[in-house]
């Protein structure tokens, strides 16, 4: 966050095509966008946010609101960019995601972007939450997004999020647990 | 059982209230030994966000972002350069402008009142088709939803159901560029995905375009978003949720038995409770407002 004074300047000198606030934008942002595509199985994150940010730029006229709005928005286009590169993944033949035995038991796609950050336990845990699951936590977690910026960005009811993510945690409690209780 | 009687249900059950599952997220208040524990595994999420790019690449994307900025600025807009596919849209919509203003200039000087009103009746094929598109942009003839859904349902009567289906997937997706984020619903999205899906399905079988199952199907699907789109737009959510739902029907093995038999049917994914969102599983997209606060 970079305070609401300082937003307004550089929105307005982003719409004008100053190189220098998109250097800010991708500063505050680019981090998490591309943060949030790895933890969702982005096969190239890096790449997915470029794309997420061009189409931001072409945007980015459109757009009229302050700091939180505007974060929202981007990630309202990064999960729109992620769904159709899933789409279009699972459409090659040579590309196919993995079968659905072997992403239930983690995901190997998000697997193998995340590996090297997170621990095993947590990759395990984490993959067997539903997808909309792991889209609510990616988003407050990864993303570093407010309850309410989830909502919109996943397109559900406040409400909904809630009992997304509390399901969620209840899932992870008791994985947990139960590893504990294994050892 | 409303969503909130779920959701305290779930609550009750789980013994974590909400505030707790925000104490887990947030990391503020913890005091619990479990929800710590849960918390101090979710942080190690956090380092995911903080992915950093060398300074170069940053410096060029911001290089190609600022011009794309440009690019897309409306005064820039008509006389832009075919030099980039990812700059299509602008030049599009500068095409859009000056094939109207020719279409513009052909109507008031050839005086044909007719021509107009017999592209307004094209359906996409006919050889007025571009002419009719061309006036609506300017205002001239039928547009919008309504207009779409009439054309499909042409299609459809002649035999044609793939391009029915295609037409009404193409104007939401039209819908979608016109809107970019700033209203276009995830409901809206997937009822694309779902009619592209439906199309694609009813096509890869040889017999289902004769199928009358399949035909009745499609008919049924357009004469209620006919009916739908007399108060409504394809921007609204329980719209695009409804026209995913027969979409689905359509392109599932019944071949459209399910949406005849059983209206209503779809949400394969959805979370319990989750009254609002797409399925998990398919496209979801913008809400409502995004953008415009």
């Amino acid at each position: 966050m970079v305070g609401e004074e300082v937003f307004t300047s550089v929105l307005t000198a982003a719409k004008s095509g100053a190189d220098w606030a998109w250097s800010s934008i991708f500063n505050q942002l680019f981090g998490p966008v591309t943060g949030y595509l790895a933890s969702r199985g982005a096969v190239e994150p890096e790449d997915t946010a470029s794309e997420v940010f061009l189409k931001v730029a072409r945007s980015i006229q459109d757009f009229d609101g302050d700091e939180t709005s505007f974060r929202s928005w981007v990630f309202v286009i990064a999960h729109r960019t992620l769904i159709d590169e899933r789409r279009q993944r699972s459409r090659r033949p040579d590309q196919v995601a993995p079968p659905p035995d072997e992403a239930s038991e983690g995901g190997n796609v998000e697997e193998e972007a995340v590996e090297s950050l997170v621990t095993a336990e947590v990759l395990a845990a984490f993959g067997r939450l539903t997808e909309t699951q792991r889209d609510v936590l990616a988003l407050r977690m990864v993303a570093g997004l407010s309850l309410e910026q989830t909502a919109q960005v996943l397109g559900k009811r406040i409400g909904a999020v809630k009992a997304l993510q509390h399901r969620a945690l209840a899932s992870l409690k008791q994985e947990l647990d139960l590893s504990h209780v294994s050892r | 059982m409303s969503e909130e009687d779920v959701y305290d249900d779930e609550m009750f059950r789980a013994e974590m209230t909400h505030r707790d599952v925000e104490r887990v997220l947030t990391g503020e208040e913890l005091e619990d030994a479990a929800l710590t524990r849960l918390h101090t595994v979710l942080t190690e999420l956090h380092p995911l966000g903080q992915t950093s790019s060398s300074d170069e690449q940053m410096a060029s994307l911001a290089a190609e972002a600022a011009a794309l900025t440009n690019d897309a600025r409306p005064e820039s807009r008509v006389g832009a350069v075919i030099d980039d596919p990812r700059r299509t849209r602008p030049l599009l919509v500068a095409l859009r402008e000056r094939l109207a203003v020719i279409a513009v200039a052909f109507f008031v000087v050839v005086g044909m009142t007719g021509v107009a009103i017999a592209a307004d009746a094209a359906v996409p094929g006919d050889p007025l088709y571009g002419l009719d598109r061309a006036l609506e942009v300017v205002g001239i003839g039928d547009g919008g939803t309504p207009e779409r859904i009439a054309e499909a349902r042409v299609l459809a009567g002649s035999g044609k159901v793939v391009e029915a289906i295609d037409h009404i997937a193409a104007a939401l997706a039209a819908s979608s560029d016109r809107e970019q984020v700033g209203g276009f619903s995830p409901e809206a999205a997937n009822a694309t995905a779902a009619l592209r899906d439906a199309a694609a399905s009813v096509e890869s079988d040889s017999a289902a375009p004769e199928s009358q199952e399949v035909r009745v199907a499609v008919a049924s699907m357009l004469d209620e978003m006919a009916v739908i789109a007399d108060h409504t737009d394809f921007d609204d959510v329980e719209f695009g949720r409804r026209i995913a739902e027969m979409a689905r029907a359509i392109g599932s093995p019944a071949g459209g038995q399910d949406m005849v038999d059983r209206p209503g049917v779809g949400g394969q994914d959805n979370e319990p409770g989750d009254g609002a969102g797409p399925p998990s599983d398919v496209p979801g997209g913008p809400p409502d407002g995004a953008g415009r606060p």
